[in-house]
């Protein structure tokens, strides 16, 4: 027999619910709460196997609750209720001690599913988020880490250039046709930009980007 | 005096000289110039007395005789006079009474052209003082118009600050107008924001738990429903599902929820590949490793630029793939959307007017007091950055709660 609280403030999502999970062989619903806070007091006070936790409730945050519950009562496992199917909140919720994580829009069978697995102390993914995972993985190209010289600007490359060979603003100016304002200003943003502090670290770092030659 | 002599100048000079006897007449003395015999021919011709020819000289007589009686001082003269003779010729005369030695003598000359000249002198000094007059009276007007000139800039100049003031009223309450105006933008991107914020999480929250409740309440009817219903049931939850991924997805075009619960990076990072398999172009993300949290505000100001500069480079770039670039520098947050498509000519599309997502995109930077730079050319790509300050209240995003809560 498997004890089972349910949370999840929406009335008519809980009734469907409490009647699937009655509906099961072998489960057993031990309690029902409207929020997060009532959630945390029952899984104290009743100590089921398993809590079906709606992620968005109100008075504490579902991975709040879930926190608090795997610290205060370790043997109750947490299937996480969503709307959400993005990675993110998948993540959140592992990271935060929950077992299953089954999405709303899936049939009531993954529920008895991941229900089942968390008893069992195993890992549940609603399919489509299994699926999902595996093609983030896949999709993912391979990330390099920005490159801040390419966030410039082309004015900003121009006065870089000018500046690194070595022309006062005044020159750069009258060059590009600008105000030496102007200049000052595209100069201040990709020094900023470059964490660029003095001429010198300008002039190594042109160099280093192949802009100067040494 | 030689009397030869004395006679030629007396004729020379046309003088006529009359010599009182001791009687009291006047009595002509040779020669006798002409004027005389034209002007008085009885007097002329009987060597008469000089009495009784004219009224003017008979007057001028009595002087002379007060004059000859007293016998000193250097004699009487009797001004110019005019006479006209029966020919009506005009003669101007002047008298002066004299005495030489024990004589008493009346000389009358005729001035002749020398006075006409002098006269003609006068005549032009008259004329001169006229014109002098007339000068003046010119020089009057002249002033005259000076000072109404002067009056006329005096006003204008009155006239010219007044519209200057004006002008400078306008100019404040156009800057004020426009104060209001920027203000106003910008509570209506918050207020258009917020609306759809709303707006998916009622979708999502409200309708989709329903739908979830209705599908579970279907779902449980069906296991224990005779089996002639099922086919229909089933059709029903067909239906549902399909309603219930029309309702998420409407959501999330409103407002992705990962922008609000988990920031920036994530909510791109999900949108890239949507947009991906929306597209099938392939966004490069390349962000640096940490990120100061930064207002609510900014985070959907940055979102919004990135997806509507991808969604130009997917309706206008012709290119399978696109680099998006994030990052902090100092106080400022930027994004930057590069494509190697077809490029177009920046100054053209803003200056037309006629679409709204470029503008739109430089008017969010700039109502954040930020910058948006479009670097672009037909033939070499676009390069679109935009930079806004971190600056002001800075409230984290309202991120999902972390490990390091304290218990
Ligand atoms: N990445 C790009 N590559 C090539 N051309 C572009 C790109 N982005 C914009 N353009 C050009 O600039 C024009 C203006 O873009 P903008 O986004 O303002 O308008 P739009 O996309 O045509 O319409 P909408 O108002 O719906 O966004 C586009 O019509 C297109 O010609
Ligand atoms: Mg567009």
């Amino acid at each position: 027999m498997i004890t089972i609280v349910l949370a999840e403030d929406h009335h008519i999502v809980r009734q469907g619910l409490r009647l699937l999970l009655e509906a099961e062989p072998g489960f057993r619903l031990v309690g029902e709460a409207a929020d997060g806070l009532e959630a945390v007091r029952l899984v104290e006070t009743l100590h089921p196997n398993v809590l079906v936790l709606d992620l968005m409730i109100p008075r504490l945050h579902g991975l709040d609750v879930t926190r608090q519950v795997r610290r205060q009562c370790p043997e109750t496992h947490v299937v996480i209720l969503s709307m959400h199917a993005d990675e993110p909140y998948v993540m959140e919720a592992l990271r935060n001690g929950a077992t299953g994580y089954v999405l709303k829009d899936a049939t009531g069978a993954d529920l008895v599913h991941a229900v089942k697995d968390a008893m069992a102390g195993r890992r549940y993914l609603s399919p489509a988020l299994a699926e999902r995972a595996l093609s983030s993985y896949v999709e993912r190209p391979g990330e390099s880490e920005l490159d801040v010289y390419e966030t410039l600007t082309n004015r900003e490359r121009l006065v870089l250039q000018l500046a690194a060979e070595g022309h006062s603003s005044p020159e750069i100016a009258k060059q590009l046709f600008i105000s030496t304002r102007t200049v000052e200003t595209h100069r201040a943003n990709f020094m900023r930009k470059l964490s660029l502090h003095s001429q010198t670290e300008l002039v190594r770092f042109a160099i280093r980007k192949g802009i100067l030659s040494p | 005096m030689n009397s030869s002599v004395a006679t030629e100048v007396v004729r020379a000079l046309k003088l006529a000289v009359f010599r009182r006897d001791a009687s009291g007449r006047l009595r002509l003395h040779p020669p006798v110039p002409d004027w005389l015999t034209a002007l008085w021919p009885a007097a002329a011709a009987a060597g008469e007395s000089a009495h009784g020819v004219s009224p003017f000289l008979d007057n001028f007589l009595i002087d002379a005789a007060v004059y000859w009686e007293s016998g000193s001082g250097p004699g009487v003269g009797s001004g110019p006079w005019l006479e006209t003779d029966g020919r009506g010729g005009e003669h101007h005369l002047q008298g002066r009474a004299l005495t030489s030695g024990r004589h008493a003598l009346l000389l009358v000359e005729e001035l002749g052209p020398a006075f006409d000249e002098r006269r003609g002198i006068l005549q032009k000094a008259h004329e001169v003082a006229l014109d002098y007059e007339r000068l003046q009276r010119a020089e009057q007007a002249l002033a005259e118009e000076k000072r109404l000139l002067e009056q006329r800039v005096q006003d204008r100049t009155a006239e010219l600050s007044r519209a200057n003031l004006d002008l400078k009223s306008e100019v404040a309450t156009r800057q004020r107008y426009a104060e209001q105006l920027r203000a106003l933008s910008l509570r209506l991107v918050e207020v258009q924001e917020a609306e759809r914020q709303f707006l998916a999480r009622e979708l999502h929250d409200e309708i989709g738990q329903l739908l979830t409740g209705l599908k579970l309440s279907l779902e449980i009817f069906l296991r224990s429903a005779p089996a002639t219903g099922a086919p229909s049931c089933l059709e029903v939850l067909e239906v549902l599902d399909e309603l219930m991924q029309r309702v998420r997805q409407l959501s999330l075009d409103l407002r992705p929820h990962l922008l609000d619960d988990f920031g920036l990076v994530p909510a791109l990072e999900w949108h890239f590949k949507r947009f991906f398999k929306q597209t099938g172009i392939r966004v490069h993300f390349r962000h640096a490793a940490r990120q100061t949290p930064v207002s609510p505000q900014l985070t959907t100001a940055i979102f919004r630029v990135v997806q509507e500069a991808l969604t130009n480079v997917a309706r206008h770039a012709r290119v399978p793939e696109a680099t998006v670039r994030l990052w902090t520098a100092g106080d400022w947050l930027g994004a930057q959307i590069e494509d190697h498509g077809r490029g177009f000519d920046p100054e053209a599309a803003l200056a037309a007017h006629a679409s709204s997502g470029l503008f739109g995109m430089k008017e969010r930077a700039e109502l954040l007091g930020g910058q948006f730079t479009l670097d672009s050319a037909p033939g070499s790509g676009t390069r679109l950055t935009v930079e806004v300050p971190v600056a002001g209240t800075l409230s984290v995003p309202a991120a999902l709660h972390t490990q390091e809560d304290s218990p």
